[in-house]
């Protein structure tokens, strides 16, 4: 969900995220959680819409992360939440793979 | 056809079964009966964010308190149900309004297991089930407050660590040899306890209190041991009893808990039990387990609203489990043998310690212990391998280089 005021920005190397897995991306004050799955790398607010916690703390399944905190799901390419007891979704951003860096649209 | 839901109790289970129905199409009248003044909520924070002052009471609500209405879901709060009568199937409360329902849910949770030693009904002596009991108790930790806490469990220890955290000197008195045993083998019980040391925690390991001293209110704590220990505060955390009364007044199957099928229905088919108070049959263990944890009130209520609702979702879950005292976080997926051996990853607390339990070359449970989240994933991973019954062996567990969610892809 970009917006006229967002810009690019370097994340850093692809290969820093594993497959299968996600990474914290911090933003002066905001936080996204960044993923390289199956079909590709994606970003979403860093923080469970339940209560404050880091994604990049949770396990990925396929295109699945799951909160550690209460286990609640988000499907990661659209950041539609999945189970209780999350229920609302999260934002996702734009990403872009250039020269094996990782960009965030944010 | 079913068109009137009545969910007695509206804890977290009962709250969630009624937010579920509502949430996969329910469109009929869902009535949910509680006792406390308050709106379902969530209970891990009152033993740990909820005494240290970091989260207010509104933060443990399931959802805002307007949104019951919002959803149609009808909540009667300070009115606990009274009695049920199955053949008439209706339930009177304490205020002797009556409700009429098709399909009917017990969600009782349970009361404190009450301690019987002299001395017990002095002014600061505490349990700790409910918000009301949670507030108390916050009241009352503060620095250099003498605080004895009655039982090295689960949440006698996260009281323990809020009391740490709020200045107090605490002491811990538990019956058992170590902290956890049922549980925990001995080398978990032994991390556990020396980080709670390090904090300055006392314990009295095989020690009982005998007495409780005071003149209104509590001035010291006599063990069996012949130790006494000056107290301002004594809190008890000795287990759960099932609420199963009315259950059993009914004339429901009640043994230990509300017996119910792998749909969490009970011995009547037009009545479910979830939560504390019920004992179903989990499908994937093969046997009847009454579970106290955030994840089964969850996963009963998920399943008793999709039965309802006509799909047949066994109940299947892995039980997990999470504990936060101090900035350590443990958790518990499964159930750890402790009769057999352990794989131990990790070098040490700082970095984070998980155990593994193996029977007949298969995960059964896994205990982690660190800072924060930190193997929160590795934990999950652990109880996708025992879901997924994956074959595992102790020296592939101990081995550092494997990379455990490698084993989900056998």
């Amino acid at each position: 969900m970009s917006d006229a005021t967002s810009n690019w920005h370097l994340v850093g190397p692809a290969g820093d995220i594993d497959e299968e897995d996600v990474m914290r991306f911090d933003l002066e004050d905001r936080t996204f959680a960044i993923y390289n799955t199956e079909e590709g790398f994606f970003a979403t607010d860093g923080y469970c819409t339940h209560e404050d916690q880091h994604l990049a703390d949770g396990l990925v399944i396929d295109t699945v992360i799951e909160c550690p905190l209460h286990q609640g799901r988000f499907d990661i390419p659209t950041g539609k939440a999945k189970s209780a007891p999350v229920c609302i979704d999260l934002k996702t951003y734009p990403v872009e793979i250039r020269d094996g860096m990782i960009y965030l649209q944010a | 056809m079913t068109s009137r839901v009545v969910i007695i109790g509206a804890g977290h289970a009962g709250g969630r079964a009624a937010l579920l129905l509502r949430s996969k199409g329910f469109e009929g009248e869902i009535t949910l009966l509680g006792k406390e003044e308050f709106p379902p909520y969530e209970r891990p924070p009152l033993s740990k964010e909820l005494l240290i002052g970091i989260k207010q009471i509104e933060e443990c609500f399931l959802v805002e308190s307007n949104e019951w209405k919002d959803k149609g879901i009808s909540l009667h709060l300070n009115d606990p149900a009274d009695s049920v009568a199955l053949d008439k199937k209706i339930v009177i409360t304490n205020n002797q309004k009556s409700f009429a329902y098709d399909k009917l849910v017990f969600a009782t949770g349970g009361q404190c297991r009450k301690a019987i030693f002299p001395g017990v009904h002095l002014s600061h002596v505490f349990d700790l089930r409910d918000i009301v009991d949670s507030n108390d108790i916050q009241r009352h930790l503060f620095p250099n407050q003498r605080v004895v806490v009655v039982g090295g469990g689960f949440i006698g220890l996260e009281v323990a660590a809020a009391a740490i955290q709020q200045g107090c000197q605490v002491s811990v008195v538990e019956m058992g040899e170590r902290l956890l045993s049922r549980v925990f083998p001995p080398s978990v019980s032994t991390v556990i306890q020396d980080f709670h040391e390090s904090k300055g925690v006392n314990f009295y390991l095989s020690d009982s209190i005998s007495k409780v001293h005071g003149i209104e209110s509590v001035g010291s704590v006599l063990l069996d041991s012949g130790k006494e220990i000056g107290a301002d505060v004594v809190i008890v955390g000795i287990g759960l009893i099932p609420g199963t009364d009315l259950a059993e007044n009914a004339g429901l199957l009640v043994d230990s808990g509300i017996v119910c099928n792998e749909f969490c229905q009970a011995s009547n088919a037009d009545v479910y039990a979830i939560g504390d108070c019920a004992k179903a049959f989990n499908h994937r263990s093969n046997q009847y387990l009454r579970l106290e944890s955030w994840q089964n009130a969850e996963h009963q209520a998920e399943v008793s609203a999709s039965h309802i609702m006509g799909e047949s979702k066994a109940w299947d879950s892995v039980p997990w489990f999470w504990t936060d005292q101090y900035e350590m976080n443990i958790q518990l997926a499964g159930d750890m043998d402790l009769s057999s051996n352990f794989a131990v990853r990790g070098k040490n607390i700082e970095q984070g310690l998980i155990f593994f339990s193996v029977v007949d070359d298969r995960l059964c449970g896994a205990v982690s212990i660190a800072p924060g989240m930190k193997l929160a994933k590795e934990l999950r991973v652990a109880q996708m391998l025992i879901e997924k019954d994956i074959k595992v062996s102790l020296d592939e567990l101990n081995d550092p280089e494997l990379r455990l969610k490698s084993l989900l892809k056998r």
